[in-house]
């Protein structure tokens, strides 16, 4: 009898070893206002987690502020955000300053009070909410109140490679992405593969992480405010359904993402360099990492147009925010107005720019969520490129023109199951082991299900 | 004298608490005590606490960061309900049933191999056995993306030798399962390990006795070293089943561990620890996870208990009358 008890005590301490929780956390609803004088000098030290000092646009920024204030000590704990790390974090009690956050992720917290509303500090700290692109702010305020301060403005653009479609006959004009008969030819003709080992993907889409973004395209965004989701809307279905059409012109996604998977994006290797791909709707962000990694390649950047020929695109971005019970919020609060000010960024695009053009190379912006930052950035900082350089200057005006009125998956509290949701319909979807209406349909469930035990 | 033995009279048996305090008194006793107090001291905080806590967190509506709400069996009838509960328990037993035997043969394959090696190459070999299962486990999940790789992955790239078109292990929800699997015999050196420190516990002068009676080299495996080392095999297939049905590292790291591998993660490969630490730190379902934790609790009891039931059946303990 003993030896069968000791290994069911054994089982028991093994398999219960990852059942452990974490500590209790007060009953404080929606967050903690802000306490403490938010008008004092900024002072003592502050940690951050969620952020990363990868380029010298987010290393200069951060020495702006240690110039402005020496006496603050300022820790960045570099990484990507790990809501682990965050919560246990604050469930603790012992939450770091400031985090930086995913845009989307910004209405979930704010909806549990694990970050504080930032009114007060944006009131005392003279911070100018009306410098931020408004469809940003929906991002990050909640219930009616601020909850973060966004940093950049990304929104997706159709690159193309200039050197395939000429092979192939085409030009940039003939890459229609709301014209499904068009692009799923264009998509056929540009792809080349071997069997299942692929050279090329024709027309590659980034699915699925944009796919909500191809709803804004079909003139059907899934969200249409914070507590109305569309995932089972026959608009939807149809709009997975073509991307599915694309996808299998082109052998199939697996197999695609498979191809994906290989390639060097950020690198001199990358997929343009290598002509591993014939256009793809990608980010502004990688105009910028072309212009510094493969200056010599022939692309041509255009905004994505609707059915009717109009602009249309979706924007993301990350944010900086105060946990719940956070110590030092006036330094946090100067921190983020700082972080994010029009001649923080300024001083951050002078060293790009000194950078690039000590390399020979063209300094194709960068994208803010502060409009006045930006407007300073392409209005006094910007040169346009000439010779050579002319198509990174076409790249640069591409992306601006696309940057109009992009749409936003509204601040909500469910957006971690939204996304959940959305995600594995679209790899079901796409990968054909479920119909798009009834993946859809279960998404959707997901979505209300979870909105209804937030509350 | 065998009356005199039947009037020699016999002390009655001490009370367990008696024998308690007996051995209590001696200072070896209390020596042992005072070394395990630290592992008891760690055991209470550090695990028997969490258990007792996810425990009554399992009752409750929790989301990490404000006060937990008592909604007594509703995450267990959530739990019951729940479909992506069945598909991550279909996948992790499938696993489990895949992986302990196969993982287990060929360890059991390796260590017979192992065991025929001496000379100045029995070290060396023996540590090569075992330097993957000393790989850290996240970098083993992203090793493994690499070589599964559809397109260039050297497992395909083998395959492609004899002429075989391999899957995208990947990315195809077909065989991402048959990938993970693939993948997890690549840390079989500590089974090995075991099997190979049994094998050489095994008499010889057994072996020689099967070859005089006739038996052959199959025989001899399957009559002698296999019955002779079922408790070393008893011991793995338990410690390999509970960690197969606990599988989450590699597999987390290849589909969950960040918003890019995210994009990639198939039904397939959602198995019930993965579904768990979504549902607590992802979705701030902390009293759901909890439940689901205790389900695995018992899911985990029930099966080791029926292998200790069956292990009875089959395993020889040296003393033992079997």
């Amino acid at each position: 009898m003993r030896k069968p008890m000791v290994l069911l005590a054994g089982a028991a301490m093994l398999a219960l070893t990852a059942c452990g929780g974490v500590g209790g956390g007060d009953d404080s609803g929606t967050g903690d206002d802000q306490s403490g004088d938010l008008t004092a000098d900024p002072s003592g030290s502050i940690t951050t987690i969620g952020f990363a000092l990868p380029d010298e646009i987010a290393t200069v920024r951060v020495d702006t502020f240690r110039e402005m204030y020496p006496d603050v000590e300022v820790n960045i704990n570099e990484g990507g955000f790990d809501e682990q790390q965050f919560l246990t974090s604050v469930s603790s009690g012992n939450p770091t300053e400031l985090v930086y956050i995913p845009g989307d992720q910004v209405g979930a917290f704010a909806a549990r009070g694990a970050i504080q509303p930032l009114d007060e500090c944006i009131e005392q700290r003279d911070i100018d909410l009306d410098q931020y692109r408004p469809n940003v702010l929906d991002l990050v305020q909640y219930d009616g109140s601020t909850y973060a301060i966004p940093e950049f403005y990304n929104t997706p653009v159709l690159v193309v490679n200039n050197t395939v479609l000429a092979e192939a006959g085409l030009s940039a004009e003939d890459i229609d992405i709301s014209d499904q008969e068009s692009l799923v030819a264009a998509a056929e003709a540009l792809t080349v593969r071997n069997g299942s080992t692929y050279e090329r993907i024709g027309i590659h889409l980034r699915l699925p992480d944009l796919t909500p973004f191809y709803g804004v395209v079909d003139g059907n965004p899934w969200v249409a405010a914070a507590d109305d989701f569309r995932l089972d809307d026959p608009a939807t279905v149809a709009t997975m359904e073509r991307l599915k059409a694309v996808q299998d012109a082109q052998g199939g996604h697996t197999a695609l993402k498979d191809f994906e998977n290989t390639w060097d994006l950020f690198g001199e290797g990358n997929p343009f360099a290598q002509n591993q791909v014939g256009a793809m709707v990608i980010e502004q962000w990688y105009v910028n990492v072309l212009a510094n990694t493969s200056p010599d390649v022939d692309i041509t950047v255009l905004p994505i147009t609707g059915a009717g020929g109009e602009t249309v695109t979706w924007a993301t971005s990350n944010a900086w925010a105060i946990p719940k019970d956070a110590a030092n919020t006036a330094t946090s609060c100067e921190f983020m107005k700082v972080m994010t000010a029009p001649d923080t960024w300024a001083a951050a695009a002078e060293e790009r720019i000194r950078l690039r053009d000590a390399d020979g190379k063209a300094f194709t912006g960068i994208y803010t969520a502060n409009e006045a930052a930006d407007d300073k950035v392409f209005g006094e900082l910007y040169t346009p490129g000439t010779g050579e350089n002319q198509k990174w200057d076409d790249a640069v005006q591409a992306v601006l023109e696309a940057q109009a009125d992009a749409w936003v998956v509204p601040a909500n509290p469910v957006g971690a199951q939204f996304k959940a949701a959305w995600l594995e319909a679209a790899n079901r979807i796409l990968a054909g082991t479920q119909d798009a209406a009834s993946a859809l349909a279960e998404a959707q469930d997901k979505v209300e299900q979870a909105l209804a035990d937030v509350g | 004298m065998s009356a005199d033995v039947s009037t020699v009279p016999v002390a009655p048996p001490m009370s367990r608490g008696r024998r308690w305090r007996a051995a209590w008194r001696r200072p070896e006793t209390r020596w042992a005590y005072l070394f395990l107090l630290p592992w008891i001291l760690g055991f209470l905080v550090f695990t028997a606490g969490p258990m007792i806590a996810s425990l009554v967190l399992s009752f409750t509506d929790y989301d990490v960061i404000n006060a937990a709400t008592y909604v007594g069996g509703e995450n267990y009838q959530r739990m019951v309900e729940d479909p992506q509960v069945r598909t991550a328990l279909f996948n992790t037993l499938l696993y489990t049933v895949i992986h302990v035997p196969l993982s287990i043969a060929i360890a059991l394959a390796l260590a017979v191999l192992l065991n025929q090696i001496g000379g100045r190459f029995a070290g060396f070999f023996r540590t090569v056995f075992y330097l993957p299962a000393m790989t850290p486990t996240v970098a083993v999940g992203v090793l493994f993306l690499l070589l599964l790789n559809g397109q260039n992955g050297l497992v395909n790239a083998a395959l492609g030798v004899f002429g075989i078109d391999g899957p995208a292990w990947t990315t195809d929800p077909a065989w991402v399962r048959w990938g993970i699997i693939i993948m997890s015999l690549w840390t079989i050196g500590g089974t090995i390990v075991i099997l190979f420190a049994a094998l050489k516990n095994v008499p010889a002068d057994l072996y020689e006795a099967a070859r005089i009676d006739g038996a052959g080299a199959w025989r001899q495996f399957r009559e002698v070293t296999v019955p002779m080392i079922s408790g070393s095999l008893f011991f793995v297939i338990i410690v390999n089943t509970i960690a197969s049905l606990q599988m989450f590292t590699e597999v987390y790291t290849m589909f969950y561990g960040n918003a890019q591998s995210q994009l990639q993660a198939s039904d397939s490969a959602l198995f019930y620890v993965i579904y768990l630490f979504r549902q607590g730190f992802q979705f701030l379902e902390m009293g759901y996870a909890s439940a689901l934790a205790w389900g695995l609790f018992v899911i985990v009891l029930v099966v080791t208990l029926v292998q200790v039931k069956l292990g009875d059946r089959f395993v020889y303990y040296e003393g033992d009358d079997r």
